[in-house]
């Protein structure tokens, strides 16, 4: 059943994209701001996360450290540089945000080295389970699946019935009003940059076990990231979940098996010469897609 | 005088999430008169402008300008088809010249070839009808004043001469007066006045003395509706419009 | 406004006399290397300028213009490889080995950019602000991995070229010769986009900048102009790349990486954007801060990253702005 298995990728991919999305996009929604520099707190959680493991002798443990190390060096950026932001137009926030990604991969170079880490799944995670007789899929892969589901309903509860949830929507909507009833609305962009942060981070922890851990890989979600959000649509958690997911499967699918597909409908040798170009594209043209159809995203949400 | 349908609209629906902002809108406007359109708050008036203008485009319903439905032209086309306006809020370019924001609504009248070349600044044609609409709306003094840099009054009479400086069949006016003094006003109601005749105005205003002075005929939105549409004596002592207006203190 | 025109144009006569004599004097001192750097230099500035014409003037953040830089480059590069190898070109209708003439290599580097920039155009124009920042870079980073998987072109590693492309009665391998041949272009590249935003298609992208919905009801169909700026914007960039391919004799997706989209905005923003001859400012005081930076420390980046941080939130104008003392919004 490779085809399940390969399936099941594709969620655990999207899962992780989700857990990034969904931090950047209430962070679009409520503050208005795009920050380039979220993939580099998916790196600071890989790399705590794989520092505190290796120290600790805990991944539970290091995975909370890298979610508290994201969320912190969040706090950080936000108090120091993005806070200055909100009121900036986008060109600012971009360009501002390009100087903290320089800085961040220049620092974590400078203090981890410039070579790859490498982190073992906990042993609790690192057999196989049978999802179906004969079907072997690694424990630590649906780890990473369950977790994104808990942090989906988490959400989903945090947004729909708590008090900082009915906060983050009216602040999307209804800024002045928030400040007028006399919340401390920076307070709020804060908690939810922290917040955000802290998913971010909770994704780079997530991914240590599955890819290397090195510089630069912030980036590389970050712009997949970028393409769930705009087909899920600014501001949606839900869009980011759907797109996520969507996004997750078609990459992994496509890259397993169109390269087959392409050899059974041209000759082998452009095959080959166009497999690799063709099945890496395959998000982007879905993303082309929504856009022809609903520029605006596939979930919109709170009006921005 | 030839009565000739300008604006026929039937029917119009926009909803909004929950808010009906249009509920089956009907409205005639015929050539070279001025129209007010006038109603309780949260009536629906700008969100009516907006779709005659193909700012928002209504859920359902048609839209007609000189017998030909443009329910689904885009704004661009329905304003060089000569369908022009102004805001509440005035929106003009701040960092521009008066002469510079005028020359950017004559240039639209131009076919829109695109002309890369030739500097706009030393166009002679251009120049020369700038200066005439300059002329005819006594803003030659300040005419190389950055708009940022003028007072609220001359913003919005800056705001009216863009909106007639595409020699439009019809303008619509969305709270002219808006923030203006009483003598600001009077002026603003004494051009609008002066337009009588060659083109048609749609007017929304609060100050009823000027609406009930400058209007030859008014409609009565209520809810996204009309309910009435007639001389302004007649809606004076509509009882329609007194119910509409006493439900809701103005 | 009058005397600080003036001084504009001697900035501007200033830069380019400098540049005009700066082989000159990289002979004089003995360090022809220079020439190298300010080639490179030239040839960032030439990109930049081209992306100010829609950032500056059309207030489109193109996150994604190091994919027409990288496509100009693959324009030259496929050309050059085929025309050495004496290969057919592949994928094209007729048979054809790719040509060494400038002539042939250059403006098909354009028009390839152009296109492809016209069809990433018209979908990412369908939207607005974060969107269309979000959409250029992805795009971008498409073409990117597109690049990356086609290994007859080296994937990854990229190609060399050996030689650059051909004028006849010119030697382009010539530093000299071919630092010459790319400032006649910028300057000749600099003249059409000034012609251009003065003109009455300039003072649409002016107007959509400070205010689109306005735009819109005053008849203009905004996003044709738009769309056409930004082609015309792409072109520039392709051009570029063009050159570039010929300045490294190299190509390599590395051209395309999305880190390259971003030092050509910050070249416009350090230079002063919406001003066409500060992004070559820009491009000439980013490389040559690289150039210093990594001289005295490896992590150089760590100090031109916070750098690049305080420099947008506090120092907005740009330094051409105030080598000529314009204000900010002029």
């Amino acid at each position: 059943m490779l085809f399940l298995e390969q399936l099941l990728n594709g969620v655990q991919l999207g899962m992780m994209l989700f857990l990034m999305a969904a931090g950047l996009t209430l962070i679009f929604g409520i503050m208005h701001l795009i920050n380039l520099a979220h993939g580099s707190l998916y790196m600071v959680g890989a790399y705590f996360t794989a520092t505190v493991t290796v120290m600790s002798g805990s991944f539970a443990i290091g995975l909370f450290g890298g979610c508290v190390a994201a969320a912190c060096c969040g706090v950080l950026i936000e108090l120091l540089a993005m806070r200055h932001l909100y009121h900036r137009d986008h060109l600012d926030q971009v360009l501002a945000t390009f100087g903290i990604i320089l800085t961040a991969n220049e620092a974590t170079k400078m203090i981890f080295g410039p070579q790859a880490l490498f982190l073992n799944p906990p042993d609790w995670l690192s057999e196989t389970v049978q999802i179906l007789p004969d079907t072997p899929y690694p424990a630590y892969r649906l780890f990473v699946i369950i977790s994104g589901i808990v942090v989906a309903l988490f959400l989903r509860h945090l947004i729909t019935h708590t008090r900082l949830g009915m906060l983050i929507r009216a602040g999307a909507t209804h800024r002045e009003m928030v400040t007028a009833l006399g919340f401390n609305i920076s307070l709020l962009f804060t908690v939810v940059f922290a917040l955000g942060a802290g998913l971010a981070g909770l994704a780079g922890g997530l991914a240590g076990p599955l890819l290397a851990i090195e510089v630069g890989m912030g980036e590389q979600i970050l712009i997949l990231t970028f393409v769930v959000i705009i087909i899920g649509g600014i501001g949606s958690v839900k869009g980011a979940l759907v797109a996520g997911l969507l996004v997750g499967i078609v990459d992994t699918l496509s890259r397993a098996f169109l390269p087959t597909l392409l050899k059974t409908m041209l000759p082998t040798a452009s095959a080959d010469a166009l497999a690799g170009s063709v099945s890496s594209m395959a998000i982007y043209i879905v993303m082309a897609l929504v856009l022809i159809v609903r520029p605006e995203g596939l979930y919109r949400a709170y009006g921005t | 005088m030839m009565n000739r349908a300008l604006f026929v609209v039937e029917n119009l629906t926009k909803n909004f999430g929950a808010i009906t902002a249009s509920n089956g809108l009907n409205l005639e406007v015929v050539e070279g008169e001025i129209h007010a359109l006038i109603g309780p708050n949260g009536a629906g008036k700008s969100t009516a402008i907006h779709q005659l203008s193909g700012e928002i485009s209504p859920d359902s319903g048609r839209i007609f300008f000189r017998g030909e439905e443009i329910t689904r032209w885009s704004a661009d086309q329905r304003a060089r088809r000569g369908i022009a306006r102004t805001y509440q809020i005035t929106s003009l370019f701040p960092a521009l010249s008066v002469r510079d924001n005028l020359a950017m609504a004559v240039q639209s009248r131009d076919t829109h070839h695109f002309r890369f070349w030739r500097q706009a600044s030393k166009d002679p044609a251009l120049r020369k009808t700038v200066d005439q609409l300059l002329d005819a709306h006594e803003l030659m003094d300040i005419a190389e004043l950055r708009v940022a840099n003028l007072a609220h009054g001359q913003q919005r009479q800056i705001e009216l001469a863009l909106g007639l400086a595409l020699n439009p069949k019809v303008l619509l006016l969305d709270e002219p007066m808006a923030g203006m003094s009483r003598t600001e006003s009077l002026e603003m109601a004494e051009r609008i006045d002066r337009l009588r005749g060659s083109i048609a105005v749609v007017l929304v205003e609060h100050d009823m003395d000027v609406v009930f002075r400058l209007a030859d005929r008014i409609s009565v939105l209520v809810k996204g509706e009309v309910i009435c549409t007639d001389l302004p004596e007649a809606v004076r002592v509509n009882p329609f419009v007194r119910d509409a207006y006493l439900g809701e203190s103005v | 406004m009058e005397p600080s025109l003036s001084r504009g144009t001697l900035v501007r006569f200033a830069i380019f006399a400098v540049l005009v004599v700066l082989p000159w004097i990289a002979h004089a001192m003995d360090d022809p290397f220079w020439i190298t750097i300010a080639t490179r230099m030239l040839i960032y500035g030439l990109a930049a300028m081209s992306l100010d014409l829609i950032l500056g003037y059309g207030a489109m953040v193109s996150f994604g213009h190091a994919a027409f830089f990288g496509l100009g480059a693959y324009v030259v590069g496929v050309l050059t490889h085929h025309n050495f190898y004496d290969e057919v070109i592949p994928f094209l209708p007729i048979e054809w080995v790719g040509s060494m003439s400038a002539f042939v290599q250059w403006p098909l580097a354009m028009l390839v950019s152009g296109f492809i920039a016209l069809l990433i155009g018209v979908l990412s124009l369908r939207t607005q602000g974060v969107y269309f920042i979000m959409i250029t870079l992805a795009f971008a980073q498409m073409l990117y991995f597109f690049m990356i998987g086609l290994p007859d072109y080296g994937g990854e590693d990229g190609l060399n070229l050996w030689q650059r492309s051909e004028i006849p009665g010119l030697d382009l391998s010539d530093s000299s010769q071919f630092y010459y041949v790319v400032l006649v272009l910028v300057s000749l590249w600099f003249l059409l986009s000034r012609r251009v935003v003065e003109s009455r298609f300039g003072r649409v992208l002016t107007g959509c900048r400070y205010n689109e919905p306005r735009m819109r009801t005053l008849g203009y169909p905004v996003v044709r102009y738009k769309l056409l700026a930004f082609t015309i914007s792409a072109m520039g960039t392709g051009l570029a790349g063009a050159l570039m391919a010929n300045q490294n004799e190299f190509v390599s997706p590395s051209l395309m990486a999305w880190s390259t989209s971003g030092e050509l905005m910050v070249m416009v923003i350090l230079g002063g954007m919406g001003t066409l001859i500060g992004p070559l400012v820009g491009a000439f005081l980013l490389l040559s801060f690289e150039e210093v930076l990594a001289g005295l420390t490896e992590h150089w980046m760590v100090i031109l990253g916070p750098l690049l941080v305080f420099s947008v939130l506090f120092a907005r104008g740009g330094l051409y702005r105030f080598l000529v003392g314009q204000r900010d919004d002029e």
